[in-house]
């Protein structure tokens, strides 16, 4: 191996490591003030995809939209697994989303490369074990890209 | 130059690379962990500034406290962070645990909180533990939250609605 070709690997290591850490110029994120934006995107459609398979009651297209080791957070429950989800509050929350009426007031979705942000504000009325609800709801969505699919690595719900 | 010495060199440059990437990674989990023990001293102390310091101004931004929310990094700290010192005689955030995931130039952190606090009028006393979601973009000026949503629950057995 010659000399100017060690340079050359050296070279080409460091400089693959600089372009990994140069950081892309700060953009602007915010394209206006309206309270719907994002969802006409792949990952927008995603998030609505799974909204409309959790109120249907669609257990495995649910699943399905998560990732394995999905992180599911609701007040001050934590779930660390998409199966640990499915045994323990996925049939609940079907049940509760298909008996009351949930009505988006606010939803952005944003992409920053293989990562994307929904954060949607919600309005549920409805009867649920003969309880009165009439609550808002926020949602917090983390979602991935992987393999060309977007799917949801984290949920933090509130309410 | 032997084929051993190639393989060594290659080796060599290999593991150094691969060990300045965990380096960075170790650093980037550092620094976002410091940000954030800042911020939760700030709701401690009432003081806007390591929000200032360390959230992404953008417009359009929205920070998530259980039901409620924030539009905008004046409205958390002037409406929320500042006003609250003035309500609480004492708040209290201990951080349990904290979790944070890195990908590229985004990263995330759950973080587990006991929320204490006093009521400065009524005296009356609250105790919630919960959970923190931040969200952070890499920009020139360092990693900054772009995002925060949390949720807490008095101390009692969950029940499931």
């Amino acid at each position: 191996m010659k000399i100017n070709y060690v340079l050359t690997t050296v070279l080409s290591i460091a400089l693959l490591s600089f372009s990994t850490f140069a950081h892309e110029p700060l953009k602007s994120i915010e394209r206006s003030a309206t309270h719907f934006s994002g969802l006409d995107t792949a990952a927008g459609r995603s998030v609505l995809a799974y909204h409309e398979a959790l109120s249907n009651g669609q257990a495995d297209d649910v699943m399905s939209a998560l990732t394995s080791e999905v992180i599911i957070l609701e007040g001050s429950r934590i779930e660390r697994s998409a199966e640990e989800y499915r045994q323990h509050h996925l049939h609940a929350d079907m049940r509760f989303s298909a008996a009351v009426k949930t009505t988006t007031i606010e939803h952005h979705v944003r992409v920053y490369g293989d990562t994307a942000v929904s954060i949607a504000r919600s309005h549920t009325l409805g009867t649920y074990k003969g309880k009165q609800i009439d609550k808002q709801g926020n949602e917090t969505l983390v979602l991935n890209l992987i393999n060309g699919h977007w799917k949801i690595s984290h949920i933090h719900w509130s309410h | 130059m032997t084929l051993l010495m190639r393989i060594s060199l290659v080796l060599m440059l290999s593991t150094t690379t691969l060990g300045v990437f965990a380096s960075q990674a170790d650093e980037d989990k550092a620094t976002i962990e410091e940000i954030i023990i800042a911020i939760e001293n700030g709701w401690e102390s009432g003081q806007g500034r390591p929000f200032y310091e360390h959230y992404l101004d953008h417009k359009g931004a929205r920070y998530i406290e259980s039901g409620g929310q924030n539009t905008g990094l004046s409205d958390l700290v002037e409406n929320h962070v500042e006003p609250e010192k003035e309500v609480l005689k004492r708040l209290t955030i201990d951080i349990l645990d904290m979790d944070i995931t890195i990908d590229d130039d985004m990263a995330w952190a759950i973080t587990t909180v006991n929320v204490s606090g006093e009521v400065r009028k009524t005296g009356s006393t609250f105790d919630k533990k919960g959970y923190q979601t931040y969200l952070f973009k890499r920009t020139s000026n360092g990693w900054k939250v772009i995002h925060s949503h949390s949720s807490t629950r008095d101390k009692k057995p969950h029940k499931h609605h």
